[in-house]
């Protein structure tokens, strides 16, 4: 069983590593998009004539989600599950995989909600003064910083490891 | 309840600040030369009323838009009933009175009430309280009493206003907003000294004070009516020693300035709802800026009908939210 564990653990926490950097900016992502989309819904009601505007700020929490299926792919690609040829991962270098997908996994989650926050107040922008919507996104945009900066990190120690 | 849940609301309640008058529309109404042209700027601004004797109407119909608007989209709409229950409580002291005196003019009810007003009108018809709430029943029974038994109409009436302030506090806790818990914790502050004042200038017992004034956080009731009882100077004493020493010298002078700085005061608390994007606040502020739009409308009409000048309606038009 020891055996088995130090010559499949590190895959199996791969495996792992892969699936919560997608699950929770994802879910982060879901949850962000679906709070602007009801703020959104609020306004379309009375107004759809600024459905367009809304809209930009309705996507723009879902980008964590998609970073944190980015990094799932290159992951599952630079330990070869994703192309066919996967060997065997030990312990400590599953550990190093599970370690460098964190960044995205929680700054990935929680900047989705807190941006979806941001872009939420942004709707009552767009509704009182729409001629200033690009400054509701911006706002909105501030927060993804931080996201990218979680990709970029997530991206280089998973291909720092070798 | 999550307040993320008021995402959809706060939306169409930033929507619908909008239409709310402004203070340029209000400006005009102002500077109407008489009722009639009055009345046409109002109908601009979206009120239908074409002669006077329809503002009532008018005015309930807005109320009932605006609280109509509040109903569908509030995620609890039993929060809502913080701004239906002093209502409640003045439509079952209006139909206890109704009922006592035998008055052939019926019940004058508030819109919106949190509780039925047939539900109210069946309960002191029957005299059977029971089926009225429980907050509101044994209230209810007790100012009944006081008002056959006693024959103190206003004895009876100042227990139901009493309690009717401690359930208005007690419902606004359970929105677990702060600002709404500040505007209540104000206005029954606010009645208790209106309260006092009057009853120093009518010369009031202890027994009415006690029976009228509402326990509040900002001085002690106690001492109030203790001063009241003393004279209205000891009473402006009090109130100086207090957070309200603002409240002192506008009722040194002028009560019309003192009520213009209760509605002004409850404005400036519940305003910063304004930067709130979710939660109750933004709902309450809404229904809060429409009923003082209403009373401006109102008195802005009724000065104009009867003559007032515009420097005169400037002086007591309260604050607007937008």
């Amino acid at each position: 069983m020891v055996d088995l564990l130090m010559e499949w653990g590190g895959t199996l926490i791969v495996f792992f590593a892969a699936a919560i950097a997608v699950v929770f900016p994802g879910f982060g992502s879901a949850r962000g998009v679906g709070l602007v989309g009801q703020a959104a819904a609020g306004l379309i009601s009375e107004d759809p004539s600024k459905f367009s505007k809304v809209l930009i700020l309705q996507a723009l929490p879902g980008t964590q989600g998609l970073y944190g299926f980015l990094t799932t792919i290159l992951l599952l690609n630079k330990t070869g599950i994703l192309s066919g040829d996967m060997a065997p991962i030990d312990l400590s270098m599953g550990l190093k995989y599970l370690f460098a997908v964190l960044p995205i996994t929680v700054v990935g989650y929680f900047s989705a909600v807190i941006q979806a926050k941001t872009s939420a107040a942004g709707v009552a922008i767009v509704t009182k003064q729409p001629e200033d919507s690009t400054k509701a996104i911006i706002f909105a945009a501030m927060v993804e910083t931080y996201a990218v900066i979680s990709l970029l990190s997530s991206l280089l120690m998973i291909f720092s490891i070798e | 309840m999550n307040e993320l849940q008021y995402a959809f609301a706060v939306a169409r309640i930033r929507y619908n600040e909008m239409k709310l008058l402004k203070d340029k529309d209000f400006e005009q109404l102002i500077s109407a030369s008489d009722i009639d042209e009055a009345l046409g700027k109002l109908g601009e601004t979206g009120y239908q009323a074409t002669q006077y004797g329809d503002l009532k109407d008018v005015f309930n119909k807005e109320a009932m838009k605006a609280w109509s608007l509040l109903l569908e989209i509030a995620p609890d709409k039993s929060l809502l009933d913080v701004f239906g229950v002093l209502n409640a409580f003045h439509n079952l002291k209006s139909a206890l009175k109704s009922r006592v005196s035998g008055s052939d003019n019926g019940p004058y009810y508030l819109l919106p009430s949190c509780v039925e007003i047939s539900l109210i009108d069946e309960a002191v018809g029957k005299n059977d309280f029971s089926i009225l709430p429980e907050y509101m029943c044994q209230v209810a029974q007790i100012s009944y009493r006081i008002m056959t038994e006693n024959a103190d109409g206003q004895l009876g009436e100042a227990y139901i206003d009493k309690a009717a302030l401690d359930i208005f506090k007690k419902f606004a806790e359970k929105t677990d907003c702060p600002e709404v818990i500040r505007v209540a914790n104000f206005k029954c502050a606010a009645a208790d000294i209106k309260i006092a004042y009057r009853g120093c200038l009518t010369g009031k017992n202890k027994e009415f004070y006690d029976a009228s004034l509402c326990p509040c956080e900002q001085f002690d009731i106690t001492l109030l009516a203790s001063a009241a009882l003393e004279g209205k100077e000891e009473l402006l004493d009090y109130l100086k020693t207090t957070s309200y020493k603002d409240a002192a010298g506008l009722l040194a002078g002028d009560f019309v300035a003192f009520e213009k700085w209760c509605d002004d005061s409850v404005m400036d608390i519940i305003r910063t709802a304004k930067a709130e994007p979710f939660g109750f606040a933004p709902l309450a502020a809404y229904w809060i800026a429409k009923e003082t739009e209403l009373k401006n409308v109102r008195m802005i009409m009724s000065a104009k009908q009867n003559g007032f000048s515009e420097d005169s309606i400037f002086e007591r038009m309260r604050k607007l939210y937008v």
